[in-house]
């Protein structure tokens, strides 16, 4: 018995005999070598590790203790491939040939084709088939994604029919004879309901307009003309109605003297529903104060279409429902019954919402230079973008030619490394310049504009940077003459430019006053001017009113608040003062930048009640040095010095002389340092690279980060252009999906006249086809879709349909899993837009839909080859066994029926029969 | 040979006994936490994150997020959630929010220690044990310190921002819009359902039967008050008045009481991963028959690993009932799944090998894989056992053909390395160097010198390595076709059969380790130790795409 069935894959044996060979035998023998296909599918193996997993590796000899280090070779700068390239490089595609090669030499050469050795042959010749089948599918394949925005509205009249995608913030302006109308998107509903109480819902947008006669809503429902309408609350009491136009400060009254008096004290335009059928969602709401004769003051919320959700709240203390004495009634007064109502506004057009088709998709990681050229008015909606392709664009690490270029992080050791990709531009708009140069590229930065010394306007700018023991710095930059830059973000830290010695001295004398101005008008009818200095010990006790002479006002200040954080990042310093007039008492916070000054209502014990300051009676505030930490500067003697009040104890006073770069305690766990002064500054902006650790990691992905430089050749003078990275090549703005990398084209022109637009963005390929969205679903598990969480998402449903010359397509629905197939190319649910609430800047949410899109050829052939080599697998581990089985009980029946016949026969060894 | 085993048998049972008191310790609970009693609420459903589940489940889950896989000083989940609703002040310095990065508890510690909030012993504390209180967290310079760490978006962002979730959910109000256990009314299964926050609603916006209603609010509210002053009888009445009413509110869409009361128990029990002990009883007995050759070990082996098995079979189809759907969706699920799928197969090779030198080779292997799983199961913290509503993309047929064979495969990969570890266990203690002469499934059907039939008697090494072919066959032609599966669904799924996916390339990488061996085993003369050593690799391969891959370098599987 010999085991030379298990010298090939299951079982079978070599051919028998060597064929004399010519001078191929030597390469023959080499490739039917079972050594050189394992071999290869180490370095297979080898190879498909590194590229996907990378390398791990201890840093230190505590190969335990320590966290090992990750390094992932295919992005290293002299290889700067994606998975698919590592995974399509000449080396990987030669291992995966001699693979195949091998494999058919030795089936060919050393299987004999028999019924025992089929399943190794059906298991190589799959592997081949596979392969080949793959030839065919990574070489043809095209793999990308498109947006397709869900409408267009449309504006129809005489001679001037447009359209821009309804997409949030776009605007249209009109012009009808010498009126002009300006619309903005300012609201989309993809699931308004039609009526109230039905279940059936349309994709709706609400537009904010300014006409000649106001401001006015246009909404457009999807199939139907849009209505233009405003806004009124009416108002029924004792038999009596009023009505009120929405706007904030607009009064009325109604039922004589024993009713009330109205106004409107506040609008939402888009208040969240909590509760109801449309939770989650927003309705436009007003709020109308009331004041009764006696002083009793509620105000009431009205909420568009949503009469039920109306409710009142009593100043200072909330709610009505919510307390007792009202046993669960919503309203305060139910004798008096308010309603949110819409009146129709003529207008000369008409808008309505079409598909918003889509032709092109962009291919998945590739790069191009868009350009297109403008026409002389430079509107860049005439023209459509012309793709160059940017081949061998790195990936992974920044390249720069001259690092004074860009912003670099402290950490970043970067070396000049400049790029040299040629893009091709014998046609198109580049046509006739000497060519388009990519020199630079940057993984992930971002514009910035920093301060830099020198110039001739007088600017001064301080960089300074607190820490404190843990490590936490924190760096400010700070301009001694912009009153919103003065200040650190946190407010702590002040700084000043200073002329003369007798400035410096103010500051030595410790904080300064707070200073307010009172003007109004005297008992003769001129102008009388009063300057008071707020002393602290004016704020610490309650004064009595102080009578400002000659005229009939007194004034009391009762508080003082500086720099407090205001929405927008910036800060307001206020001093609450309480001014006596003839008739009433005045509570006003005057702040330091008089469009924020107000009065307060004293009737609303809440205080939330406030109206623009009366004119009666003008206030001015200037806030003394508020800061804690100053850092006062001035020229040549003046020097630079640190002014800190009040720290560590009250009262307390340090001047400290400052150098540049040299860190001061300020105290025991907090250290000041001044990183930089300029007298004269200027700014400029340059792509700054964002440290690694503080990249996201989805912008990463997304690409969003990317910069590419450009050199511009015209044949008489050569630009150099940073672009950010585009993820579509959108044509105008108004297409520009926000959130999803911005519109941001690079405008030039050449020496001959001509202007371009530049952009980096992908490869735009065109479908036979264009694609438009019918609508989308989004459908929710048990209780509905909860913000930011995919767990309560059970599905996604695009119903597209594909615009053939006959006109439309039926309606294909692609979903997860369930991609639809057009023309040789098949559509995935590739990405959704969330609703409101989820995305940075806000969407409404449902107006878009993202599809995948790419064709498959080959898939099929690959299919053919998996499906063989699997039963090739089954029949030579499981079926083969039997039929040897079976073949052996034959033989040892043909020799027991031999013995049994007396004939002499040899055992004959069970190889040599099943072979 | 046999001393060897006699030594390692003990050493290891030992060590397995030992493991789970690791995990054993508890702090004594206090009297009130011990009085009340919550069992009422194990029958309340909660709607959370689009499913419907037992409340149980619930403040398992949020408390997990909170305090970690330990919990609170042995204080149940369910207590917690309310005390810290109740009685949020009593939380304030007690070890509560849990930070999973180990070297940002070792900052935050080191910064406690040198400021003097906590002593060398409790920062020491602090760093193993991971749960901080809030006054910890509310340190200015933990708070810069945090902020630090917010920053490095790359390495330490993420767990800032589930210790800052972590602090959120301990509020009050956040907790209790978690409570949203007042159904909808009407039939609609999908409406959205009501906190008890909402008790105080208009009864407009929550048209609840005002007879259940007002009770209901009532009941809240003493509840609140008999639970502020540790008033336990009053609290344990009032829960369960309140309990009661709540299903009354739409019998039509609550679910079933039954299927409330065991998914509870599911979690009260651990997700019976405990059944990795009854494993290793089964491994030890089914050692000792391989290994001796004892008849009665084998048949008390056989006999617990179907026990085991019979629980592990329980733990999967319960989770199956509960859940609503085949539990293969999530690490968890995968992991526990998988070997049940190896327990499976292990036991029609049993049937398969009966009379073949290889009986009990099968179970044992498929009892070690399991036990193995069971436990990481039981004692990993990323390994949760929660269950959620699947990502919409596995919501295809293919979940149920593709992955399933995939993770049967790295099952049966696992038992051929317990087959392949045992080879080199005897060789290294001088066994022959032998191996099956008829490699895989054709083992049991040979007979003769050939064969492994109960004809012959035959030698360690060739069992071993004749039961790791049968294994590596199995494994092979799994994985092939799971990976061929795998490629069919993501070509309708992802637009691609194949797109160089980490997961993807390491499932193919693992292949290859076993494609390795079939040429190999065709060339070396010591086959029996290249199986062995190639069905280990195959096995660490598996385990690095299990772990590294998933854990480490995220894909399109990362949910896997």
């Amino acid at each position: 018995m010999t085991t030379r069935s298990n010298e090939a894959v299951g079982g079978a044996t070599p051919a028998s005999g060597e064929r004399p060979g010519g001078p191929l035998l030597p390469v023959l023998k080499f490739f039917s070598s079972v050594p050189l296909g394992i071999t290869l599918i180490v370095i297979l193996f080898i190879y498909s590790w590194i590229g996907s997993a990378g390398l791990f590796y201890p840093t230190t000899w505590l190969i335990f203790d320590k966290p090992w280090a990750h390094s992932m070779p295919r992005q290293w700068r002299m290889f700067e491939l994606t998975e698919f390239e590592w995974f399509h490089t000449w080396f990987f595609d030669l291992v995966i040939a001699l693979i195949v090669v091998n494999v058919t030499v030795t089936t060919l050469r050393r299987i004999p084709l028999t019924i025992l050795s089929a399943g190794v042959w059906c298991i190589h010749v799959g592997i081949v088939v596979l392969c080949l089948g793959s030839v065919v599918y990574f070489g043809t394949k095209v793999e990308g994604d498109a947006p397709v925005i869900r409408r267009n509205i449309v504006v129809e009249m005489p001679g001037a029919n447009r359209s821009v995608p309804a997409l949030l913030g776009n605007q249209i302006n009109i012009s009808a004879g010498r009126d002009q109308y300006n619309l903005v998107v300012g609201a989309i509903d993809p699931v308004r309901r039609i009526s109230a109480g039905s279940d059936e819902t349309a994709f709706s947008v609400t537009l904010d307009g300014a006409g000649p006669a106001g401001d006015f809503n246009l909404e457009i429902i999807d199939g139907e003309i849009g209505q233009a309408f405003g806004r009124i609350v009416r108002v029924e009491y004792g038999g009596e109605s009023t009505t009120l136009p929405v706007s904030i400060g607009a009064v009325g009254r109604i039922g004589g003297a024993d009713g009330y008096q109205l106004s409107i004290s506040d609008i939402q335009p888009e208040w969240s529903l909590m509760t109801g059928p449309d939770a989650g969602g927003t309705a436009f709401g007003v709020v109308v104060s009331a004041r009764r004769a006696s002083g009793q003051t509620f105000n009431r919320q009205l909420l568009d279409g949503y009469p039920e959700f109306s409710e009142d709240f009593l100043p200072g203390r909330g709610r009505v429902v919510k307390i007792e004495e009202f046993g669960g009634s919503s309203f305060f007064d139910e004798g008096i019954t308010m309603s949110l109502e819409r009146i129709e506004i003529p207008v000369p057009f008409r808008m309505a919402m079409t598909p918003s088709p889509q032709s092109y998709f962009w291919k998945k990681d590739s790069s191009a230079l868009m350009v297109r050229e403008l026409e002389p008015d430079e509107d860049p909606a005439k023209n459509d973008w012309w793709g160059y392709p940017i081949n061998h664009l790195p990936r992974y690490n920044d390249y720069v030619g001259r690092l004074d270029e860009v912003w670099l992080p402290e950490s970043l050791g970067l070396e000049p490394t400049p790029l040299k990709i040629d893009v091709d531009g014998d046609e198109g708009p580049l046509a006739g310049t000497d060519g388009v140069r990519v020199i630079g590229y940057l993984r992930y930065a971002q514009l910035s504009e920093r301060v830099g010394g020198g110039g001739s306007r007088l600017d001064p700018f301080a960089r300074v940077r607190v820490s404190d023991r843990s490590g936490f710095t924190d760096e400010a930059e700070l301009f001694a003459l912009d009153p919103g830059a003065r200040l650190s973000p946190s407010g702590a830290l002040g700084f000043d430019w200073i002329r003369s010695a007798s400035e410096l001295e103010r500051y030595r004398q410790g904080r300064f006053n707070r200073r307010l101005t009172i003007e109004t008008a005297g008992v003769a009818g001129e102008t009388v001017r009063t300057t008071i200095d707020v002393t602290p010990e004016m704020l610490q006790e309650e004064m009595p009113f102080t009578e400002i002479a000659g005229t009939s006002v007194a004034y009391r200040i009762t508080d003082a608040f500086d720099n407090l954080a205001i929405p927008g990042g910036s800060f307001v310093s206020v001093l609450a003062v309480e001014l006596r007039l003839p008739d009433r008492t005045i509570s006003r916070w005057v702040a330091d930048n008089p469009a924020r000054t107000v009065d307060r209502d004293l009737s609303d014990p809440s205080g939330h009640t406030m109206s623009a300051a009366d004119p009666v009676v003008r206030t001015n505030y200037e806030p003394g040095i508020t800061a804690p930490v100053m850092l006062v500067a001035g020229g040549g003697q003046l020097g630079q010095r640190l002014f800190v009040y009040d720290i560590p104890e009250p009262g307390d006073l340090r001047e400290i002389e400052v150098e540049v770069g040299e860190p001061i305690a300020l105290t025991e766990q907090v250290t000041f340092e001044l990183a930089s002064l300029f007298q004269n500054s200027y700014r400029e902006t340059r792509p700054a690279i964002i440290p690694p650790a503080a990249r996201n990691r989805d912008a990463d992905l997304g690409r969003y980060n990317q910069w590419i430089q450009v050199e511009v050749n015209d044949g008489n003078r050569v630009e150099r252009h940073w672009l950010p990275f585009h993820r579509y090549s959108w044509r105008d703005i108004r297409e520009a999906i926000p959130g999803m990398g911005g519109y941001r084209p690079t405008r030039i022109r050449l020496s001959d006249g001509r202007v371009l637009e530049l952009m980096f963005s992908r490869e735009r390929l065109k479908m036979r086809d264009p694609v438009i969205l019918d609508h989308f679903d989004m459908i929710a598990h048990t209780g509905g879709y909860s913000a930011g969480v995919t767990h309560t998402i059970r599905d996604w449903k695009s119903h597209v349909r594909f615009l053939t010359e006959d006109g439309p397509s039926d309606v294909e629905v692609v979903a997860s899993n369930k991609p639809a197939s057009w023309r040789g190319l098949w559509f995935f649910q590739s990405y959704w837009d969330p609703p409101r609430g989820e995305t940075d800047p806000p969407r409404n949410g449902l107006s878009f839909t993202g599809l995948g899109i790419g064709n498959r050829r080959g898939v099929y052939i690959q299919l053919l080859g998996s499906c063989m080599s699997v039963a090739g697998m089954l029949y030579a581990f499981y079926i083969k066994p039997i039929i040897r089985r079976k073949r052996r009980e034959r033989v040892y029946a043909e020799v027991a029926a031999a013995k049994a016949e007396s004939r002499p026969a040899a055992m004959p060894e069970v190889e040599e029969v099943t072979s | 040979m046999r001393h060897f085993f006699s030594t390692l048998i003990p050493m290891f049972l030992l060590f397995c006994l030992a493991a789970p008191r690791v995990h054993g310790e508890a702090a004594p609970a206090p009297s009130f936490a011990d009085a009340v009693d919550l069992s009422p609420l194990d029958r309340v459903a909660v709607q959370w994150e689009g499913r419907i589940k037992s409340f149980y489940a619930m403040a398992r889950d949020t408390m997990g997020i909170v305090t970690g896989p330990r919990g609170l000083e042995g204080q149940s989940q369910v207590f917690t959630y309310l005390d810290l609703m109740f009685r949020p002040g009593q939380y304030q310095d007690r070890p509560l929010v849990y930070l999973k990065n180990k070297p940002m508890r070792i900052g935050l510690s080191e910064v406690l220690l040198s400021d003097g909030a906590v002593t060398e012993e409790e920062a020491a504390v602090l760093r193993k044990r991971g749960q901080f209180s809030l006054t910890d967290l509310s340190h200015p310079d933990v708070a810069s310190e945090m902020e630090k760490y917010r920053r490095d978006l790359m390495k330490t962002a993420k767990f800032v921002n589930m210790a800052r979730f972590a602090v959120a959910l301990t509020n009050p109000p956040e907790l209790m819009a978690r409570m949203c256990v007042l159904p909808p009314t009407g039939a609609d299964e999908s409406d959205r359902w009501h906190s008890v926050g909402e008790l105080d609603q208009p009864a407009m916006l929550l048209p609840i039967d005002p007879e259940i209603r007002e009770p209901l609010r009532e009941h809240w509210r003493n509840l609140k008050a008999a639970w502020q002053r540790e008033d336990a009888p009053a609290v344990n009445a009032e829960l369960a008045a309140f309990c009661d009413l709540l299903p009354q509110i739409e019998p039509s869409v609550y679910p079933s009481q039954k299927r409330l009361g065991w998914e509870s128990w599911y979690f009260r029990a651990g997700s019976m991963t405990w059944g990795w002990l009854i494993y290793l009883l089964a491994t030890m007995f089914l050692l000792g028959g391989v290994v001796y050759r004892w008849r009665t070990a084998r048949w008390i082996g056989l006999s617990v690993f179907l026990g085991a098995f019979g629980v592990h079979t329980a733990a999967i189809m319960l989770r199956w009932w509960v859940s609503g759907r085949w539990p293969n969706s999530n690490m968890f699920e995968a992991v526990t799944t998988a070997v049940w799928f190896g327990a499976l197969l292990a036991l029609g090779l049993e049937w398969a090998a009966r009379r073949s030198s290889m009986r009990n080779l099968f179970a044992l292997t498929a009892a070690c894989a399991s036990m193995a799983a069971l436990m990481a199961a039981r004692y990993l913290p990323q390994l949760d056992p929660s269950i959620g509503n699947m990502m919409p993309i596995l919501h295809d047929i293919w979940l149920y053909i593709h992955t399933n064979v995939i993770i049967a495969s790295y099952a049966v990969i696992a038992m051929a390395s317990v087959t392949g570890a045992l080879y080199l266990l005897y060789r290294l203690f001088g066994g022959k160097a032998d191996y099956a002469r008829v490699g895989g499934a054709a083992v049991l059907f040979e007979s003769g010198k050939r064969g492994l039939n109960e004809s012959r008697r035959a030698s360690p090494a060739e069992v071993f390595d004749g039961a790791t072919m049968i294994l590596m066959e199995l494994a092979v032609v799994m994985l092939w076709a799971g990976l061929i599966m795998g490629a069919i669904w993501a070509d309708h799924s992802w637009g691609r059969p194949w797109g160089w996916d980490p997961k993807e390339v390491f499932a193919l990488n693992t292949f290859l380790i076993f494609l390795v061996l079939v040429h190999v085993r065709l060339k070396v003369k010591d086959k029996g130790l290249w199986t062995a050593v190639l069905a280990i690799l195959g096995c660490a391969v598996m385990l690095f795409n299990w772990i590294v891959i998933n854990f480490i370098i995220t894909g399109l599987h990362s949910y896997a």
